[in-house]
């Protein structure tokens, strides 16, 4: 029997076929139906399809039906057995961790779809923030080699970081939770056809931000490394979020940024990428057969 | 310091010439890089890896493609005379485009800062002569369009093509080094033995991930290939064949390299290794693989992922060959569930 699930507002709804009771009893599994581009959410008068399946990099239009989506994801992201083994298990695991990153996510897409670019930002912070300690750890728990779990969490733990994020991307940087050769894909972000304001944020985000794999000037163009993401969220989100007068840290003013809508749909494609594999990677991790 | 003009060609097309010449680095850098930036319908300097290999590669002595340079003029008799369109191009240098070569330009003038640099090297341009703005701009675009640039997979797959002979079916064919094709070793699939030669060049067996986009692996797969130590290695892929073709001595050696898991393991990390493995006994080899099967079989993975912890084990075992061969089955079993 299938059911419209509503997580604190926002409903969602399997795309050709709806979700079964029993399979949104999982938290997970609806994050993961969410991120494969498998549903439709709604909230108010907004409806917004999620078609794009970010379990590829960079982003892809999903064409596959849900089964066969899921199917596909237990198999690329090496996890196996079939989608009745992957609700059952995470059926009971985490259900207030995974509940909210899935509300954080629905958050995310209601407000990309109402145009409201910025306030979808602020949700893809947030998600940062709330996975930056806990995915480490539910990593580590899933490794079966004390002795080496020991050693790298206390490596991560102990090392001479800046903030918790930093521990983030301590973690990130030894290439074993997602593998190093995801890590070094690059990825567009354009400026282009902005209504004339192309150079102005391309100016605004190559003055805060350095290390772009390549930046094009007449194109407007930059390219990101995967492992760079995190940091240049919490180097915009830092300097845009923050105007407090004689601070001196260059923060972003209006003048700089026209139209932050504008703006932050052009960046948050990226980092939503970012932030869904790692999702998809926590699950993957835990529960491969 | 000037240019030394080859041959004269007419463009009955473009109504011009096309002069093919050379000259050194410094002439370059003095008459061509200040033309870049005047054709404002072209692009600035990108800030890549791609060129900072070059500009590596530059200092240390590689030879560029031609780049092209162009210029706009209308001779009054049809046709001319290599000296009078020598001397144009000499008398007019400073109000030429540069047609095809301004990142090789740009390159070429961050490499002119560094250390060993030599400026009289030799760059080899062509020189082409419209007789109008419109019909210049019909070439570049029939020079840079409809080519789409060859994916680094596609290139070896090509050259793949012409360096080892797929068809073959005389068995008594021996290969020689640099002479022409070579046989592939014995029923070797095409696809699966250029798989193993992409993952030899970029030194990864990570070539095929599902999950990342054809396009964007071909760029990494690239990324690698320029990054590794190909032009100073020791080692050729030439090796890697003549080992393969040493296993078919054995049995057992014969069949587990043609796993194609195994062999692409094999391919990367052999690349380290081959100097020795060409010196042992295959009976020692045919040991040493007993022995890491027998620890391999310990590792409890599920089957979805054997796959490629193959892949990455058996290129840990090669690459560090000389301390593993020399460990029993626990001890090695050990060193591979550190890795894991």
């Amino acid at each position: 029997m299938n059911v419209t699930i509503e997580i604190s507002g926002t409903s969602i709804e399997g795309l050709s076929g709806g979700i079964s009771q029993n399979a949104a009893r999982s938290y997970q599994y609806l994050l993961i139906r969410l991120l494969l581009g498998t549903v439709k959410v709604s909230r108010g008068g907004t409806r917004s399809k999620q078609i794009m399946d970010y379990s590829s990099l960079p982003a892809t239009v999903q064409t596959m039906k849900p089964a066969d989506a899921v199917r596909d994801f237990l198999m690329s992201y090496s996890i196996g057995g079939s989608v009745n083994r992957l609700i059952k298990v995470t059926r009971v695991d985490n259900r207030e961790f995974y509940k909210e990153i899935l509300s954080e996510f629905l958050n995310f897409q209601i407000q990309t779809a109402r145009g409201s670019n910025t306030g979808a930002f602020v949700f893809l912070y947030r998600i940062l923030e709330r996975i930056s300690y806990s995915v480490p750890l539910l990593y580590a728990s899933t490794q079966s080699d004390f002795r080496d779990t020991f050693k790298d969490l206390r490596s991560i733990l102990n090392a001479d970081i800046k903030g918790e994020l930093g521990m983030f991307k301590k973690f990130l940087d030894k290439g074993r939770f997602i593998e190093s050769i995801k890590l070094c894909v690059a990825q567009n972000i354009s400026f282009a056809n902005l209504g004339g304001h192309d150079a102005d944020y391309y100016k605004l985000t190559c003055d805060r931000f350095k290390r772009f794999v390549s930046k094009d000037p007449n194109a407007h163009e930059l390219e990101i490394k995967f492992l760079d993401i995190p940091d240049f969220l919490i180097t915009i989100r830092n300097r845009f979020f923050h105007s407090l007068t004689g601070d001196e840290k260059n923060n972003i003013t209006t003048i700089e940024m026209p139209d932050s809508d504008e703006y932050f749909g052009r960046i948050n494609p990226v980092i939503s990428s970012f932030l869904a594999i790692v999702a998809l990677q926590s699950i993957a991790s835990k529960y491969r057969t | 310091m000037s240019l030394n003009f080859y041959t004269l060609d007419t463009d009955t097309v473009i109504e011009g010439y096309v002069v093919m010449a050379s000259t050194t680095y410094e002439f370059a850098l003095n008459h061509f890089v200040p033309l870049i930036g005047r054709l404002d319908i072209q692009r600035d300097a990108l800030n890549t890896k791609f060129y900072s290999r070059l500009e590596d590669d530059i200092v240390r002595g590689c030879v560029m493609p031609p780049i092209t340079i162009a210029m706009i003029h209308s001779f009054p008799d049809r046709q001319q005379a290599l000296d009078v369109v020598q001397d144009y191009i000499s008398e007019n240098i400073e109000s030429a485009f540069v047609l095809d070569g301004i990142q090789r330009l740009n390159t070429l003038h961050r490499a002119s800062f560094r250390d060993g640099f030599d400026a009289n090297r030799a760059i080899h341009v062509n020189f082409i002569i419209a007789s109008s703005r419109d019909r210049l701009l019909y070439r570049m675009i029939t020079l840079n369009n409809g080519q789409k640039p060859m994916s680094a997979r596609h290139q070896i797959d090509i050259l793949a093509d012409a360096f080892f002979d797929f068809d073959a079916i005389d068995l008594k064919l021996v290969a020689e080094k640099g002479k022409g094709r070579v046989r592939a070793p014995e029923s070797f699939k095409k696809a699966d033995f250029v798989k193993g030669y992409i993952a030899y060049l970029s030194g990864s067996v990570n070539i095929d991930n599902q999950k990342i986009i054809e396009e964007k692996m071909d760029e990494l797969i690239a990324l690698k290939i320029i990054d590794s130590d190909i032009p100073t290695s020791n080692v050729e892929f030439m090796d890697i064949v003549d080992l393969v073709n040493k296993f078919s001595k054995s049995s057992l050696l014969r069949d587990w390299i043609r796993v194609q898991n195994n062999f692409i393991g094999f391919c990367v990390g052999a690349k380290t290794s081959a100097v020795e493995l060409k010196l042992l006994s295959i009976e020692k080899i045919e040991e040493s693989v007993k022995n890491f099967e027998k620890a391999f079989s310990s590792i409890n993975v599920s089957k979805v992922n054997l796959g490629k912890v193959r892949r990455e084990m058996v290129a840990f075992f090669f690459q560090n060959y000389l301390n593993l061969s020399k460990l029993d089955e626990f001890e090695l079993l050990d060193r591979i569930s550190y890795r894991l």
